[in-house]
């Protein structure tokens, strides 16, 4: 991607502390949207609203305390980082598509974490840049019921981290993860492999009395119980949610 | 007129060492061969000579000394400070001419290699929470600045975490003005109550525990050498040259100050003099140099004379520090923060299969001897782990896997960085004695470097008051947040 028409989306997102005063924050946060070729939904009806042909804008252009953004799709834009700031202050907001924006990485959900924790729906699908950080941010949103990873490459660990979450989660689904028991090596020895700072130390050298005081774990560690529970798939019909509201 | 006589002055003594009787000193280490930095003089004829010799002796045409004869900018020490100072210097101000002299290519005693990587912007010095804002901002766009050839740096893997700092009844003021003092700075961090900690966290036991501060963005942990790697990548892309060597001597010039007193003699740094491992001595000419040494910046400083001829030292020395990885099988997975513990011991989850990995820092008079790096497992288990143990249950029942130790380039008057030239040396600069967040604030330290050789001041986070006159100064500044 050209850098200069990066720095041209990065500039066009800026987030302008007054026309979020000005006209409220849902209503700056959908103007923004709907110059990025995305689709809103509000609380007041089931309408996806979108740019109309002619370039104009469906929003009212004056401040409405009754109408609070709840869903944002941004499928296949070009969403920055920057943009992100405009959803301050959206605490309403449950429904949020990312799928197959090139430039979306882990840092855009970190964002999502701090701006609207009522999260529902969040859909990074074909999204390469997003990694297993995600994952472990997901936890986060305590009313997640459904996230979309199908096709995300970055993510390497995908079915040992929706084990943990659906045990924090217990509503959640997660779309686009086979079932664990396609991995190769246990879980533990892939962490020791791939993980620097598990290499660091020599453990041969630690004396025989220290180890011995810790003696009652035993080394079927949590892996084994990953395991077992995988006996029971965690294989979902991959069904793309419409336009249904999730509320 | 000085110089020729200074030329001819060894022929003399040669002439007068023959009519002596005074028998030969012992052999000393073998003598280096020494390779003439540019401000020595050559004649016209060694140049044409060393023009030619490749042509007699074979050798491919135009190879470029191991060290440069001359540089603009010498940074001493290749660790992520002085990778992130080149970085800036030929990224933002492509003129300067760096070299980086590295002893140990394989990083194997650097602190940046051995460190837990963790990102924090709790502090108690606002300057020290802008430093560590920066490096988040960085990490979150690092893939547009480190991109060499349109080909992706490698991933730095962030744990978007945050931090969290335990505070008893008596600190729980203290915690909230800081918090206080963070969110003026721009940082999200946040109180939290002790209900909400027992809500949040279940798996702690809050004994004795008021509220904790948690840092809700930007904070984590990553892994600093992919970092390094790939600012070393985008570094060669940008021409930053990088030496490996060993800096023995600096060099000096003299030029006459006229004084009320008298003449005096005013000694200005020319450069140094470094030993490669091709068994020759280089001599580097620099307008300006760095040190960036991490643990070992005061020897570097005393072969500049700093602690011996002019004073005060730099008071910057290694510390050892233990890092241990532990497993416990029911240990807190996905929740796990950065956890600060009030007796100043520390752990965070790695991976997860289990494994944590966890330290504490010393009290003064138990430092230990910083000769190697060997681990001293009985530390942990008279200090870490009863801490550990008490503030998480879980950690009853775990398992010491394995261990390791590294330096802190420990400041032993305030515990802070000290940045900037040195009164009597303008062209020496320090960027030393972090004291364990070297990692954090290692690119602001760079882009600070950066803009006082450029714009001779700092532009965007104004770090004047971590100058070195603050010693003679009597003028410490703490930071109460270490750990």
């Amino acid at each position: 991607m050209l850098r200069s028409e990066r720095e041209g989306f990065i500039n066009e997102q800026r987030y302008i502390p007054a026309k979020a005063l000005q006209r409220g924050p849902d209503l700056a946060a959908a103007d923004m949207i709907l110059n990025f070729n995305g689709r809103v939904k509000f609380n007041n009806d089931d309408v996806w609203y979108k740019t109309y042909e002619k370039g104009t804008s469906p929003l009212p252009q004056s401040f409405r305390p009754d109408l609070k953004l709840e869903a944002v799709d941004l499928a296949d834009s070009n969403w920055m980082l920057t943009g992100m700031d405009h959803l301050h202050g959206c605490e309403h907001v449950v429904f949020v598509s990312l799928a197959r924006c090139k430039y979306v990485t882990d840092w855009f959900i970190a964002q999502l974490v701090l701006h609207c924790p009522n999260l529902k729906y969040l859909d990074v699908s074909g999204c390469p840049e997003i990694t297993d950080a995600t994952m472990e941010m997901a936890y986060k949103f305590r009313h997640l019921q459904i996230l979309n990873i199908t096709d995300c490459q970055g993510i390497k660990q995908g079915e040992v981290f929706s084990v943990f979450l659906e045990d924090l989660l217990p509503e959640l689904i997660i779309i686009g993860v086979d079932s664990l028991s396609k991995m190769e090596l246990p879980l533990h020895e892939y962490e020791q492999q791939n993980s620097r700072f598990l290499n660091l130390g020599m453990s041969a050298s630690i004396p025989e009395q220290i180890v011995g005081l810790r003696s009652e774990t035993s080394e079927k560690s949590t892996v084994v119980n990953c395991k077992l529970n995988m006996s029971d798939s965690v294989e979902l019909k991959v069904e793309p949610l419409k336009t249904e509201s999730v509320c | 007129m000085l110089q020729a006589f200074a030329r001819r002055a060894p022929s003399i003594s040669v002439r007068a060492r023959c009519l002596c009787t005074k028998p030969p000193t012992s052999p000393g280490p073998p003598e280096r061969e020494y390779v003439q930095p540019s401000t020595e003089e050559k004649s016209a004829l060694k140049i044409l000579k060393d023009e030619f010799r490749p042509l007699f002796t074979g050798e491919a045409v135009g190879v470029e000394k191991a060290v440069p004869r001359r540089t603009d900018v010498l940074i001493i020490g290749g660790g992520l400070v002085g990778t992130a100072a080149a970085y800036f210097l030929k990224a933002h101000g492509e003129m300067f001419d760096v070299t980086i002299v590295e002893r140990d290519y394989g990083y194997t005693r650097a602190s940046t290699m051995l460190s837990c990587g963790g990102v924090r912007h709790q502090f108690t010095i606002p300057e020290n929470v802008q430093m560590s804002m920066f490096t988040t901002e960085f990490l979150k766009h690092y893939k547009e600045h480190l991109t060499v050839l349109g080909q992706d740096p490698p991933h730095v893997d962030f744990h978007h975490q945050g931090y969290l700092f335990l505070a008893p009844e008596n600190r729980a003021q203290l915690l909230l003005d800081c918090v206080k003092m963070q969110r003026a700075q721009g940082a999200k961090t946040v109180i939290l109550s002790k209900a909400q900690l027992a809500e949040k966290y279940p798996w702690m036991n809050l004994d004795g525990i008021e509220c904790a501060s948690y840092g809700t963005e930007g904070e984590g942990w990553f892994d600093p050498w992919q970092l390094v790697h790939a600012l070393k990548g985008k570094n060669i892309q940008l021409g930053v040259r990088y030496c490996q060597g060993e800096v023995v001597k600096f060099r000096y010039d003299s030029v006459p100050l006229y004084t009320s007193g008298g003449i005096a003699e005013k000694k200005r740094i020319l450069g140094v003099d470094v030993d490669h491992p091709d068994g020759k001595r280089y001599g580097c000419d620099a307008a300006v140099i760095i040190n960036s040494a991490g643990p070992w910046a005061g020897e570097v400083a005393r072969m500049a004379g700093i602690g011996v001829d002019v004073f005060p030292e730099l008071p910057v020395e290694p510390r050892k520090r233990y890092v241990y990885t532990v497993h416990c099988p029911d240990g807190p997975t996905l929740d796990c923060p950065f956890l600060i513990d009030t007796s100043g011991a520390y752990i965070r989850r790695e991976g997860l299969g289990g494994n944590y990995i966890c330290g504490a820092s010393p009290s003064e008079e138990a430092e230990p001897s910083i000769a190697n790096l060997d681990v001293d497992y009985e530390f942990y288990q008279e200090v870490v782990w009863p801490s550990i143990a008490h503030r998480v249950p879980a950690f009853n029942n775990s398992k010491l896997k394995c261990a390791w130790a590294g330096y802190y380039d420990y400041n032993t008057v305030d515990q802070n960085l000290i940045i900037g030239s040195h009164p009597e040396y303008r062209n020496f600069l320090f960027a030393n004695g972090m004291s364990g967040h070297g990692v954090q604030q290692g690119l602001a330290i760079g882009r600070a470097l950066f803009e006082y050789i450029y714009y001779s001041k700092y532009k965007t986070i104004d770090l004047s008051m971590f100058d070195f006159a603050r010693f003679a100064e009597r003028r410490p500044i703490l930071e109460q947040a270490i750990v």
